[in-house]
């Protein structure tokens, strides 16, 4: 009997098991994961990147909107809807204090910017912003045909990869906290990283997969009479994009919003309006999601032409505000700067966990498997998604800045250098670890980052040097984030070669 | 206590990747069957019974997944899986 076990190798008990399980799981969604979670982690400045992106904008603080100006919104909103688009109105906000006239374009939010106190038309340059890592992050830049269900299915992976990986470190979860070792052999020093980030983000990132797959559960479970009554309100995310415009002829002139606006936020107990939607007959003010931590959609219905009080819908009840406060944890739309920045650092965290998972996992392999295509393959494109996807974030921000304002599609221009980019890194990635010259491929792409990185807060000063003045601490943050970024691949760049 | 012990190599990735493939699908079911109990039993208003149920099946899922995987002799997990399923089948059908 003991010699048959011995043939047959060794023991399986739970923790081998699950082992595997945290492995290939981790590994294979991890790839898609490490995108989603990185993108997400800069989604959470989107706003601040969209204002980056547009330093033609010389609105900095925060002014309630004038009557002129609403009037001119109103008027723009009106002439959209007339030509068939489905335009609503975004009012200002501390962090975007300009009147915007949005339209989905299919992937963002996009239009006319005005200023708040004259309406005059902002000619800023045309771009996506923030919004495409937004878009990216929970739609795989898939124009919503399958890619939230596949974003769903992958923060289901991402939870069992935490179940599983708390199962096999359960009796060492607090020393694990207190382990790094970094001048032991690389897979241990490795192995340590990804258990002390792993262990102290390890809420952080429960909270996040659950809430993201939670907010579109019913793209996971479509149980369609249920979803319908489980969404309710105007379109995705109640910015009504859903909906298709109203008819031109039937479209009844808009009352001045301001006193709507006032008395809107007198219903909502208070709370800021967020945007307003017009219908032919109709307009409905919503609160703003920055009002607290429940994205609540409450809204405020007002008549046309004469601007009669119609309804006031507050979504109350003990399961609606629960769905509310899980909407709000995960958007943070409602978190004050320094929650932001936690946000953000945990994010960057999880990354980095998802990141150095994925290279233990090809490092455990290494000796075993190392001369199969298929690992070689794996670590090409474990290449383009850690060192290439930063690279081409990089790449998008230098587009901006360097292809000229007055492109026409400026905006999809940069997003297909964003891609271009990621495409040739994911190439050259291949190329190189095919050819066995993986650690070449890593300091190349580390060394890309570095050289973009440290040189974006130059560009920046050079192509927007009156942004700088105007609202130094946003310039400031991008910047010493790309330096901080570029510094750390260069160093990774070092140790790479060393290695190598 | 009997123990499982090993085979050798791709037979072992085998059996468990056939292991996994199930207790995806047999979670999965259970999660949904789990969902639709709450529509069923959860009261009138079925927009909170389906916010409810779709938060009990999102957190059930990966837990389900690693216990159905997870038995030391697996099948022992499937079948616990399994069993949640008939429950929450006989609450929707019954």
């Amino acid at each position: 009997m003991m010699r048959q076990t011995e043939r047959e190798g060794p023991r399986e008990t739970l923790r081998t098991r699950m082992g595997w399980l945290h492995g290939w799981v981790g590994f294979l969604c991890g790839l898609c994961l490490a995108c989603i979670f990185a993108t997400g982690t800069l989604t959470v400045f989107d706003t601040e990147l969209t204002r980056w992106m547009q330093p033609e904008i010389n609105v900095n603080t925060y002014v309630a909107p004038t009557d002129t100006a609403l009037r001119e919104a109103a008027r723009i909103v009106r002439s959209q809807q007339a030509q068939g688009i489905s335009a609503f109105l975004n009012l200002p906000s501390h962090r975007f204090p300009v009147l915007q006239v949005l339209h989905y374009n299919g992937h963002e939010f996009t239009g006319d910017i005005l200023d708040p106190r004259s309406g005059a038309l902002i000619q800023a340059r045309e771009t996506a912003g923030g919004k495409f890592f937004y878009d990216f992050h929970y739609t795989l830049r898939s124009a919503d045909i399958g890619g939230v269900r596949i974003v769903n299915i992958l923060g289901v992976g991402l939870l069992v990869a935490v179940v599983s990986g708390i199962v096999i470190h359960l009796r060492a979860l607090l020393p694990d906290l207190v382990m790094l070792r970094l001048s032991v052999p690389p897979l241990r020093s490795w192995l340590d990283g990804h258990l002390l980030a792993g262990v102290l983000f390890l809420p952080f990132m429960i909270m996040c997969a659950y809430t993201g797959v939670l907010v579109h559960a019913d793209r996971l479970f479509p149980a369609q009479s249920a979803a319908a009554h489980h969404h309710g309100g105007p379109g995705h995310h109640g910015h009504g994009h859903g909906q298709p415009p109203p008819d031109a002829a039937a479209l009844l002139p808009v009352p001045p919003l301001g006193p709507l606006l006032a008395q809107a936020r007198e219903n909502m107990q208070g709370r800021d309006c967020g945007f307003i939607l017009f219908a032919a007959d109709r307009i409905t003010i919503s609160a703003s999601d920055a009002a607290g931590p429940y994205m609540s959609r409450d809204h405020v219905d007002f008549s046309l032409p004469d601007g009669r009080l119609l309804a006031t819908t507050l979504n109350q009840g003990r399961v609606a505000t629960t769905m509310q406060l899980v909407r709000g944890l995960h958007y943070a739309r409602f978190a004050p700067p320094g929650l932001r920045w936690l946000y953000f650092i945990s994010g960057m965290a999880g990354t980095a966990v998802i990141t150095t998972g994925l290279v233990v996992f090809l490092m455990k392999r290494r000796r075993k498997s190392g001369h199969l295509v298929a690992f070689r393959l794996a670590e090409g494109v474990t290449i383009s998604v850690t060192a290439g996807l930063p690279l081409s974030m990089l790449v998008y921000l230098w587009a901006n800045r360097l292809l000229p304002p007055a492109l026409p599609g400026r905006d999809m221009w940069e997003i297909d250098l964003f891609f271009t980019a990621w495409g040739l890194c994911l190439l050259h990635g291949m190329g190189r670890a095919l050819t066995r010259h993986a650690a070449s491929g890593w300091r190349e792409q580390l060394g890309g980052i570095g050289v973009l990185g440290c040189g974006l807060p130059l560009l920046d000063i050079l192509t927007a040097p009156g942004a700088w003045g105007a609202c130094p601490s946003l310039h400031a943050a991008v910047g010493g984030v790309s330096l901080l970024a570029g510094s750390v691949a260069l160093y990774a760049a070092r140790r790479v070669g060393r290695v190598a | 206590m009997p123990r499982t012990t090993a085979r050798p190599g791709s037979r072992l990735t085998l059996n468990r990747f056939y292991a996994a493939v199930a207790a995806c699908a047999l979670s999965y079911l259970t999660a949904y069957l789990v969902l639709l109990d709450f529509i069923r039993w959860a009261g009138p208003d079925r927009a909170d019974a389906a916010a409810l149920g779709y938060i009990a099946a999102t957190a059930c899922l990966p837990v389900l997944i690693v216990t159905g995987f997870g038995g030391r002799a697996w099948r022992r997990g499937l079948l616990a899986v399994g069993a949640l399923g008939v429950l929450a089948a006989l609450g929707c059908f019954a």
